[in-house]
């Protein structure tokens, strides 16, 4: 099988989940735009894929994502000074598409890196080797923040559900985070 | 609400369901930008070996010469002889001397190309075996490609595609790894993601962008930890640890993109950190003249560990780095003290303007 039968092979394999992991992630108009930067990227690298190579596309894609959203902040910032200032952040477009409010007043609560955890085992459906892979961490490291990230939305969301206000989040999260370390050694 | 509750409710809310997009790979928009990407130039590694004889034949002379030219220049650029007759002199120099030194040649690094080209090696402890077990050191190389000074640009990093090998750590070791049939690299067990520096102190990453960080010495950690912060990760319990071990990787010669300016900035925040020492003999662990620095302390897991990072002489440029366990914890409580967790060796730096 030549190389391009194969990369045809593997296209034909992961462009849908590709296409849904980016989709969940940004506006369908930018979408494209990142899946295309994905595969050309794929393509260039074919030579060095692993073998099972759908975490490394979510991880390229991810990593397009943020580039995109770092010239968007450049771009706010620079209209920023332009306009005097009064700019709002954009939201994250994943925390924004969810119709669940209670989710997404809870989703948007958590970090973003503790947010992208969840997703990736949520809706992507990953294991946590996986996962760590397109979050470029270990998988030791994957399970203790996905670990984490669960309690923090159970909690937030039992909040919410209420319709209480959260506990203040900080001071607790970080006394619990340092127990947390101190078992885990 | 349980936390599989939430994780229910949390697989519900999915806003594109597969199905939606099940069939999407033999859309009108997929086939076109399957053969657009088709259509692109690639890299030309997969294809350098094409099957056939006089092909093969032709290139490597041509390979050979190439890597003895290559070889000679960057021997000549950037590699010192194996093992000079160094004096201590690094006693004699603090760490922020050191690092100001680094700050300074980092501002004044001129444009050399477009692309970093670096190749070297990493080493790490791997234990094996049933029961007791006992330890190996596995060596992978390690290549990459990365833009230089800030550039924008891709760039890329393979460890073990050009060799790996295995050899025991110990003479108790080595009976051992002789017993159990000598097992070579591909034997090991899989160890994950393959990364240039194991995690042993269980630090969050800093992901933020240096520039946005600020040009003040005294305000550039502080910046870096409120990135952490911001970021909802909680805070090192060894700030200066934290900033240590995390500055040094943002140098690191077979990662960093960042341009010189950025460089300086981390350079003097390293140089206003607490608890970094400097390390006596003038000379890296491959006898290389080097300006060392090391900060030690407790991980969760390995113990005492103290990281040592060298620079080269008349460079910025971070050689060489390594963890030395000073005293073994839960996970390598066989090694003994002085034992090399990780290492990383950077053999060769040179500059071009072709990836």
């Amino acid at each position: 099988m030549s190389d391009e039968e194969e990369f045809t092979a593997l296209f034909r394999r992961h462009y849908p989940r590709v296409l849904a992991f980016v989709s969940r992630r940004t506006d369908q108009a930018r979408a494209h735009d990142v899946v295309a930067e994905t595969f050309a990227t794929a393509w260039r690298h074919f030579a060095r894929l692993p073998a099972e190579p759908l975490p490394w596309l979510y991880r390229v894609a991810r990593n397009s994502l943020a580039n995109e959203e770092r010239a968007a902040r450049r771009r706010a910032r620079l209209f920023e000074r332009m306009a005097g200032g009064g700019v709002p952040s954009a939201p994250d477009h994943a925390v924004s598409v969810v119709a669940d409010a209670g989710l997404r007043e809870a989703l948007s609560r958590l970090s973003r890196l503790d947010r992208e955890a969840l997703l990736l085992i949520g809706w992507e459906g990953l294991d946590h080797d996986a996962a760590a892979h397109v979050l470029g961490c270990t998988a030791v490291t994957f399970k203790v923040r996905v670990h984490r990230a669960r309690r923090r939305l159970a909690r937030l969301l039992a909040a919410a559900d209420q319709d209480q206000a959260p506990p203040p989040s900080r001071p607790y999260e970080l006394h619990t985070a340092a127990s947390q370390r101190g078992k885990s050694a | 609400m349980t936390e599989q509750d939430a994780m229910t409710r949390l697989a519900a809310a999915n806003p594109v369901p597969d199905a939606d997009v099940h069939d999407s790979a033999t859309s009108t928009r997929a086939l076109f930008l399957q053969r657009a990407v088709l259509a692109q130039p690639r890299s030309r590694r997969r294809g350098f070996f094409l099957p056939g004889p006089k092909w093969r034949y032709a290139v490597v002379p041509a390979a050979l010469a190439a890597v003895a030219a290559a070889a000679f220049a960057v021997v000549n650029r950037t590699s010192p002889p194996p093992r000079p007759p160094v004096q201590a002199g690094a006693s004699t120099a603090t760490p922020r001397s050191i690092l100001a030194a680094a700050a300074t040649q980092a501002e004044r690094e001129g444009p050399r190309g477009q692309f970093v080209h670096a190749t070297g090696t990493v080493a790490r402890i791997v234990h094996l075996g049933p029961g007791a077990g006992y330890d190996v050191i596995r060596v992978d190389t390690v290549q990459s490609v990365q833009p230089a000074a800030g550039l924008p640009g891709e760039g890329w990093l393979t460890i073990g595609e050009r060799g790996s090998s295995v050899r025991p750590l110990t003479a108790a070791d080595a009976t051992a790894y002789v017993a159990d049939g000598s097992p070579g690299p591909a034997e090991l067990p899989a160890a994950g993601e393959q990364t240039l520096y194991p995690d042993l102190a269980g630090d969050e990453p800093y992901a933020g962008e240096l520039g946005d960080l600020p040009d003040d010495p005294a305000r550039t950690g502080p910046a870096m930890l409120a990135w952490l912060a911001e970021a909802g990760q909680e805070l090192p319990p060894d700030p200066q640890g934290w900033l240590f071990r995390t500055g040094t990787k943002l140098l690191d010669t077979f990662t960093a993109v960042a341009g010189g300016a950025d460089r300086a900035k981390i350079y003097r925040m390293l140089a206003g950190l607490t608890g970094v020492r400097t390390l006596d003999g003038g000379a890296d662990p491959l006898g290389r003249p080097a300006r060392a620095l090391a900060y030690t302390a407790t991980t969760p897991r390995h113990g005492l560990v103290e990281w040592q990072v060298y620079l080269g002489p008349d460079s910025d440029r971070i050689t060489y780095t390594q963890a030395v366990v000073r005293q073994p914890g839960a996970a390598n409580a066989g090694l003994p003290a002085g034992a090399v967790q990780y290492s990383a060796a950077v053999t060769a730096v040179t500059w071009s303007d072709k990836p």
